[in-house]
């Protein structure tokens, strides 16, 4: 039923590019839950109505989980189980644990306000819960392992059932060895939509943060790492395996990060635009109250939600602004070796190590492309050959790309410059003509 | 006279003849065993002519790079050792040549001073018939002991040719193992020298400094005691081949062969080793030798010394000649002391046989189980231990690449790997000694037994006998 909408200021635009959005929604980069064949609702039934009011969640290189309606309920079937063979990125695969073959787990979509009832069948070798991180519920549904629930065994099928009341993001993981079960990748995000949503938005996108230790050359995340991890993911993906945000020009764009990392929070860094942090783990935050940044810290345990218009077009990197968090599988074990003077030292190991080489002494830009023999299954500071260079860059670490009259959501390609506003090498004339003075 | 003449000269030939022994008996067939045993040309300084051939055939051999064989023929050609053992075959060829002449007649003269008449004058010469008759007799035991002495000699060409090529194998493995060393040396040059830059930079401390130094100080030790062993083994060798002066300057084939893909043939071994044993035949021939003169010590107990002769006196009357007889008769001493100990003798030789026939049989025995795990171990090193090392350091190459470890420790892999390559040296040395105590005892000869018990050579032939160990 429509009711009255708070448009965004300036929404003329925008009204069209709901149009747009609203029909492009069939193009959507990610699977849309089926909707499944449906008796009418009982009378007292809450759940969403089949015309959405609401741009449904984008989980970029993941998926929302599908439901059926049973008698007014929303019925989801979550199956804990490994993930053989989970991709970071291209070259580095790992043994994971998972939901429904997926890591993260499918992100659960549902409107405030719906009951929903969640099957968990365990396929784990160990016992396990769902834990549903924020949500407000009976007790003998929060799923603390041996507190409110006894754990649900290996081959057991458990049901879970509660009402979601609050609008907001959630998130969902097991609490039974959290430790083992989350460094191995088991976590979610549950995304419950506003009913009559007080402010639209374009793209909606959800990304999971993670961090993981993967010893170089081995398959399996090793979960009792405490300090030096080495695979930073969104979604569980290590750019370049993160699969870009592609929004068009002038939309809305809403992204709620939720951080289940085992140590570190996350200070998530956008070019180009400062947005808004819109919403906590708690709610919305009043407009007059929310933090204009460019950064948002989210922490363990913590969702943020930010929002921004999507007015500047561009390939925009979107990473976590730790230092060593945008790197991949980078090791800390042997010799600082910058500055360090080399000549003839190559030489003298070569007579004992024909392949070896110095590096380092000259910092590390370019260490992923160096087309070294490294072992097998690894992307030591492996990046990406762009457009213009070597990105030496991975980890938690995406691309906002923002394109004039897109219509397709799949990766338009790297962003062509407007002549004059491309930075490159000043010319002698420039130099001479501004009085630079470059000391040889 | 004439009657005396016609008896005494058939016996006189058959004295010359039988006195022919050749000068160089028994050194023909000493060659020949040796050839065939040790596969060596064993020479004699002081019954070859051409002493200038054999100089030239040492020099010839040194002028190439050695192998064992080679090392084993210069020593049968130049070793002052070997020369001396080979006098034994002399001395036992002399004792034939004294075993085979007829004794001496004696002579006696006598002179009388009568009153009133002429002197007298007598002579009696006479011969020992019995030594005469029984001069096969003793021949046959002289020759039985050239026999055993050409036994016991080539068993010593043999044990000189046995201690050449231990030797050998010993100074091949050192001299690679010095080589070996020198690339650990390399290894630590290299770390300390990166350490250096680094020092130098301002990246690590004095401590890690120090810390790397020693390394490589350490290293230094081992390769100057790497190279004092290599020096001494090459000594060893000097001596064993009789070298000095300019001559010490030989090369060696610098590699110690691989070991063999089979295991050595177990069948029979036991019978082979007792069918080819030099020191069981040398019992064999005492034996014999002893069993003769127990016979020649019956026959002269029965009939001791038999003289004939014959007996010229001048009296008044004129000459008067007569043959001499005379005999010991053996009323008291039929010899049976000397028969006693010829027998006893020879059952000593029975009982010396079996025990080392007994010793030989155990030899073989697990001087063959050694060399099937000495092979082994050796292979092992080769096909499972040294490409490990060999994928470590491959694979350290990697995860320094992936800049997970640091150069240090990429070297030390590439350092690890050398010394496993040290220890396959040592297996590798420790094949081939075994393998040529395994093949010198189905050559016939001895070699010390691993738990140091005494051979037959130690408790019956001087300290100074190299051989048998």
């Amino acid at each position: 039923m429509v009711t009255r909408r708070d448009f965004v200021t300036g929404s003329a635009v925008l009204g069209g590019a709901i149009m747009v959005a609203r029909s492009s929604l069939a193009e959507a980069q990610e699977a849309l839950p089926p909707r499944p064949a449906a008796a009418a609702p009982p009378a007292d039934a809450v759940t969403a109505r089949p015309d959405r009011r609401y741009a449904p969640v984008v989980t970029p290189n993941g998926a929302s989980l599908p439901y059926r309606v049973v008698r007014g309920v929303k019925v989801f079937h979550l199956v804990a189980e490994p993930v053989p063979n989970h991709e970071f990125a291209p070259g580095l695969v790992a043994e994971a644990w998972g939901y429904n073959g997926r890591t993260p787990g499918p992100t659960i979509e549902a409107v405030e306000g719906d009951r929903v009832r969640v099957y968990v069948t365990n396929r784990l070798p160990e016992p396990t819960t769902v834990h549903w991180h924020g949500i407000l519920l009976p007790n003998g549904m929060d799923g603390v392992g041996g507190l409110t629930q006894r754990y649900i065994r290996p081959g057991e099928t458990f049901k879970y059932e509660f009402t979601l009341r609050y609008p907001g993001t959630y998130m969902y993981h097991p609490h039974v060895d959290e430790m083992t079960q989350m460094a191995l990748g088991m976590n979610g995000m549950l995304v419950v939509h506003e009913r009559r949503p007080r402010r639209r938005v374009d793209r909606d996108f959800a990304i999971m943060l993670s961090e993981w230790r993967v010893p170089v050359g081995a398959r399996r995340p090793d979960p009792r790492e405490m300090d030096e991890f080495n695979v930073l993911t969104m979604n569980s993906k290590a750019f370049p395996g993160t699969a870009p945000l592609v929004v068009r020009t002038g939309q809305r764009v809403r992204i709620r990060f939720g951080n289940l990392s085992a140590m570190h929070n996350h200070p998530i860094h956008l070019h180009g635009y400062f947005f808004h942090i819109v919403a906590t783990d708690g709610g919305w935050i009043p407009e007059s109250a929310q933090w204009p940044e460019t950064t948002v810290l989210v922490s363990v345990g913590q969702t943020r939600a930010i929002e921004f218009v999507a007015d500047a077009p561009g390939d925009w990197a979107m990473h976590c602004h730790f230092t060593h968090h945008v790197m991949n599988q980078m090791g800390h074990g042997g010799p600082n070796l910058v500055g360090v003077r080399i000549d003839g030292l190559d030489r003298r190991v070569q007579r004992l190590l024909p392949g070896y080489m110095t590096m380092g002494h000259h910092g590390m830009a370019g260490m992923g492309d160096m087309g070294m023999a490294v072992p097998k299954n690894s992307i030591p500071m492996g990046g990406l050959q762009a457009k213009h260079d070597y990105i030496d860059m991975g980890g938690m670490f995406t691309v906002l790309k923002v394109r004039d009259g897109v219509t397709s959501y799949a990766d338009p390609g790297w962003y062509e410059n407007p002549p004059g506003t491309l930075a490159r090498e000043a010319t002698m004339d420039e130099l001479s003509t501004d009085g630079i003075e470059v000391p040889s | 006279m004439r009657p005396a003449i016609s008896w005494v000269v058939p016996l006189l030939a058959l004295a010359v003849l039988a006195g022919c022994v050749a000068q160089d008996a028994g050194y023909g067939e000493l060659r020949s065993l040796v050839q065939e045993r040790a596969r060596a040309d064993v020479r004699s300084w002081h019954l070859e002519e051409n002493q200038g051939e054999m100089a030239r055939r040492v020099r010839d051999l040194l002028a190439r790079p050695l192998g064992p064989e080679q090392a084993v023929q210069i020593a049968m050609l130049n070793s002052a050792d070997l020369q001396a053992a080979l006098a034994d075959i002399g001395v036992a060829r002399a004792a034939l040549l004294e075993a085979s002449l007829p004794a001496n007649p004696e002579v006696e003269a006598r002179v009388g001073f009568v009153e009133h008449h002429e002197t007298e004058l007598g002579f009696v010469a006479t011969e020992s018939l019995s030594r005469l008759i029984f001069l096969p007799l003793r021949r046959g035991v002289a020759d039985a002991e050239l026999s055993a002495a050409k036994f016991r000699v080539a068993g010593a060409a043999l044990a000189l040719a046995y201690e050449v090529r231990v030797a050998f194998y010993e100074y091949q493995a050192a001299e690679q193992t010095a080589e070996l060393t020198r690339t650990v040396l390399e290894a630590t040059g290299a770390s300390y020298e990166l350490a250096q830059r680094l020092h130098e930079a301002g990246n690590i401390t004095d401590l890690d400094l120090a810390n790397e130094r020693v390394f490589h100080e350490e290293a230094r030790f081992r390769v100057a005691d790497a190279e004092i062993a290599a020096l001494a083994r090459r000594e060893a060798l000097n001596r064993l081949l009789g070298l000095s002066g300019a001559a010490i300057e030989w090369r060696a084939q610098p590699r110690l062969p691989d070991p063999p893909e089979e295991d050595p043939e177990e069948a029979s071994i036991e019978r082979r080793a007792i069918e080819r044993s030099l020191e069981l035949r040398e019992l064999e021939q005492r034996h014999v030798a002893s069993a003769r003169r127990a016979n020649l010590a019956r026959a002269e107990g029965l009939l001791p010394d038999l003289r004939a002769g014959a007996a010229f006196e001048r009296e008044d009357a004129g000459w008067e000649i007569g043959p001499v007889v005379g005999m010991e008769v053996p009323l008291f001493d039929q010899g049976q002391g000397r028969v006693g100990a010829a027998r006893a003798e020879m059952l000593r030789v029975e009982d010396e046989y079996t025990a080392h026939a007994v010793r030989v049989r155990s030899a073989v025995r697990i001087t063959h189980a050694e060399l099937v795990t000495a092979a082994r171990r050796a292979r092992y090193y080769q096909d499972v231990l040294l490409p490990l090392r060999r994928q470590v350091v491959e694979e350290t190459q990697r995860q320094y690449n992936a800049m997970q470890v640091g150069a240090f420790q990429l070297i030390a892999a590439r350092q690890a790997e050398v010394e496993s390559g040290r220890d396959y040296v040592a297996a590798l040395g420790g094949y081939w000694r075994v393998r040529a105590a395994l093949d010198q005892i189905l050559a016939g000869r001895l070699v010390r037994l691993p738990t140091g018990e005494a051979s037959m050579q130690d408790r019956t032939h001087d300290a100074d006998d190299e051989g048998g160990r």
